[in-house]
């Protein structure tokens, strides 16, 4: 990376925006601690001839321990919406997770080449 | 009181400027008037000032900022700018700094508003946009002179390249950050040959300097090579 190593303008610019990244990812991971985990299944369950489904929602706890918690109908909604807002952050953490990586690569390739 | 610049509006011929993405930002924007009283900013304006003024500078950052008026009457039609932003798919978060920014696919949204003075508030609650911004000094330089870039479809404003370059010229020696600084100046440097004369006159005489500013003028204008008497300055 020839023009990162001499440009001092571009390397400030690579530089400034992997501390944004970073600001950024930290951000959004403390973001994604508001939203619930897992996901919502549905479990049906048979009585009297009647056949009845429950949401619930299952996912890892403390010690990886597989957790299924029950929905009430009244919450279904809302739970769908965060868990749909989840995967949004959670998508937009993986790509500052990847660009944090190729501009911590490119950064240190220019400085390694300047040793 | 302050000069008028004549109402500039430059019809862009080149739409792929922009990312798709970032012209669908825009004409959203557009749709719902905020661009009357905002303004494009940061580096994101070096795209226009190419088509429109011929000043070629290709870095940009990933974010997107915005210099926001401050709207005084709480009375005033309000838009919800975080729900018109979020439908687009960009998400809200909230950074350390209790500010609100937007993030869609690296991208980054910010909003600034003009501080006055030396208040310390961090952050803006502006109701009218529902949206926070940042108060910075020297925003009114930006906001103050605006022109029109028209795309066709949709329209935006800009701050004009001489407002840009005096708040970047000002800006710079205030920095604490280096590599900012060096941007700006690098700004400032490749914009230098094409500022119009009458209009940077126009832009300077609304405007009046603290000593401190002005020494942060000739410091930029030595680092840049730029005579300081075409600022006003001895």
């Amino acid at each position: 990376m020839k023009v990162v190593e001499n440009d001092k303008v571009i390397s400030g610019m690579l530089s400034d925006e992997l501390t944004r990244c970073n600001e950024m990812l930290s951000s959004l991971e403390k973001t994604l601690l508001n939203f619930p985990k897992g996901s919502l299944n549905t479990r049906k369950k048979h009585y009297k001839n009647k056949v009845y489904s429950y949401f619930y929602l299952k996912y890892r706890g403390e010690g990886g321990k597989v957790i299924s918690k029950h929905i009430s109908d009244k919450d279904i909604d809302g739970i769908k919406e965060k868990l749909r807002l989840r995967e949004k952050y959670y998508k937009e953490i993986q790509s500052y997770k990847k660009k944090i990586a190729y501009l911590s690569k490119v950064i240190n390739a220019a400085k390694n080449k300047k040793h | 009181m302050q000069q008028k610049i004549k109402n500039i509006e430059v019809s862009i011929k080149n739409k792929t400027i922009f990312q798709p993405e970032i012209l669908d930002l825009l004409k959203v924007l557009f749709s719902v008037g905020f661009f009357d009283e905002s303004q494009l900013i940061g580096s994101w304006v070096m795209p226009v000032y190419k088509e429109a003024f011929g000043i070629h500078y290709v870095l940009r950052t990933m974010d997107i900022d915005f210099a926001v008026k401050f709207a005084l009457k709480d009375k005033e039609q309000k838009v919800d700018i975080e729900k018109i932003i979020t439908e687009l798919g960009y998400i809200p978060v909230v950074m350390h700094s209790g500010i609100r920014s937007f993030t869609r696919e690296n991208f980054t949204l910010e909003f600034f508003i003009h501080r006055k003075g030396s208040s310390n508030d961090q952050i803006f609650l502006i109701k009218k946009w529902n949206i926070t911004a940042i108060p910075l000094p020297f925003m009114d330089i930006l906001l103050n002179f605006p022109f029109t870039a028209d795309f066709g479809s949709f329209k935006i404003k800009v701050p004009l390249p001489e407002a840009f370059f005096v708040h970047k010229m000002i800006s710079a020696q205030r920095r604490i950050n280096e590599n900012k600084k060096d941007k700006d100046l690098e700004q400032c440097a490749i914009i230098a040959p094409d500022l119009e004369h009458s209009r940077l006159h126009t832009v300077l005489s609304s405007l009046k300097f603290s000593k401190k500013t002005q020494k942060a003028l000739k410091i930029s204008c030595d680092e840049i090579k730029f005579p300081p008497q075409m600022l006003g300055l001895q």
